[in-house]
């Protein structure tokens, strides 16, 4: 009976160890010849592929000759494209008046799968697993019919039908990031918020660090960049629920 | 009929002061008062703002997006150019040089080749040498023309393309300017 015990804890570990390494490999290499952007990002690279977003279309380039970029398709879509989050074999662009969800498995003519609407504002995205994250910001220089702000999470497991499940007031959100239970929301001159994402349709605010102006983060083999009005800013996320600050680079005026 | 009366309502919205090509914009109803300030487009001529090179480290301003490629870091300098960091050690990142990029927001890397905007350029930049980076392509026009800011319910002074591309936009006091979206 214990040796039963035993092989189920350890069966129990080995499946979470291979659930949670099979998650990770979905996200984009740092180590690997492409770097990494934040949610902010206009820019994006797959493959062969180079994605620049336009503010009405998606324009590919061909980079397999990486020194000669031809540009390829484009994509024509609404006015107010503003990011784009490559994830697994998809694309998720945000745009003004909501999130594309592309089929990227061809990076070289992407093919639009859906489009989740919502309130026109600002909008980045970030994904992971079965769940986008968007912050929509609201206020005079955004969100035409609207003041308030958002984090919104979007289920996406049925990526043609992507579903609103969860919405909560935000102050001023710009940037997003996102890694394991840990969600990183910047509020511009509201500081940085971090969220615990356990339950993804729930985020649960752990911690405000009111004092860092924030615009944009990436977070990274538990190292979170962080820039904004406050500087460049490291920290560390390997304690989840305690950020420790690595470094800091002050701007100067 | 109804074209009639959106011809007018979009003419009307041309006198009251809409200058941008763009007709989706039109001032909603209801548009804020003018608040005494407004954008202003920062203008480059052409050839300066063709000028990609490498600098000497400068100070962090205004900044931007990140971009991370293995131990380098990206930060955008908005409208001016990336600062190259070595972040081997997140403890002590290292100030490599300056990359000098007027009209710069996006960028993008593989391999020691990183593709970035430069105004409504497309560059190409060999990065293999931190400290000497070279153009290796420049695709002009990729992008389109600058006319408007980013931000919406905003005034802001026409771009006068006489005056040179525009570069950025910076917000200033000024007399009630004739653009708006």
């Amino acid at each position: 009976m214990r040796n039963f015990l035993t092989a189920l804890v350890i069966a129990t570990f080995w499946s979470l160890f291979i659930g949670c390494s099979a998650e990770k490999s979905a996200d984009v290499n740092p180590n690997g010849q492409t770097g990494t952007g934040g949610s902010m990002a206009r820019f994006a690279i797959v493959g062969n592929s180079l994605y620049c977003v336009l503010p009405d279309k998606l324009q590919v380039y061909d980079i397999s000759k990486p020194d000669n970029p031809v540009a390829k398709n484009t994509v024509g879509l609404s006015v107010g494209l503003e990011t784009i989050f490559p994830y697994k074999t998809n694309l998720f662009i945000g745009a003004n008046d909501g999130m594309y969800i592309f089929d990227n498995q061809q990076p070289e003519s992407p093919t639009l799968l859906a489009k989740y609407t919502h309130m026109q504002s600002c909008d980045p995205v970030v994904v992971q697993g079965n769940y986008a994250y968007v912050t929509l910001r609201g206020g005079a220089t955004c969100r035409r019919f609207a003041t308030m702000s958002s984090l919104d999470v979007v289920d996406i497991s049925d990526l043609k039908n992507p579903r609103l499940i969860h919405t909560q007031n935000m102050q001023s959100p710009y940037g997003l990031g996102v890694d394991g239970s840990q969600l990183f929301v910047c509020e511009g001159n509201n500081g940085l918020k971090i969220f615990d994402i356990t339950l993804p349709t729930q985020p649960k605010l752990q911690q405000t660090l009111g004092d860092v102006k924030s615009f944009d983060v990436i977070p990274l083999n538990k190292v979170l960049l962080v820039t904004g009005e406050g500087g460049f800013l490291q920290y560390s996320y390997r304690n989840e629920g305690k950020m420790e600050l690595l470094s800091k680079i002050s701007i100067e005026l | 009929m109804k074209k009639i009366a959106t011809w007018g309502f979009l003419m009307m919205v041309g006198l009251v002061g809409c200058h941008t090509n763009i007709d989706t914009d039109t001032a909603p109803p209801g548009a804020p008062t003018f608040s005494g300030e407004g954008y202003r487009p920062i203008y480059s001529s052409q050839a300066e703002m063709r000028q990609v090179s490498t600098e000497a480290p400068q100070a962090l301003r205004k900044l931007g997006k990140i971009y991370v490629r293995g131990n380098y870091l990206f930060i955008n300098e908005q409208g001016k150019g990336l600062h190259l960091i070595d972040n081997a050690d997140p403890r002590a990142p290292r100030k490599l040089s300056f990359i000098k990029i007027p009209g710069n927001v996006d960028i993008a890397v593989k391999g020691n080749l990183l593709y970035a905007d430069n105004g409504r350029d497309f560059v190409v930049l060999n990065i293999a040498d931190p400290t000497n980076v070279q153009l290796v392509k420049r695709i002009e026009n990729a992008f389109p023309v600058q006319s408007y800011p980013l931000s919406i319910q905003t005034y802001f002074e026409c771009v006068d393309a006489s005056k040179g591309v525009v570069v950025g936009w910076e917000k200033v006091k000024m007399n009630r300017p004739k653009c708006y979206r």
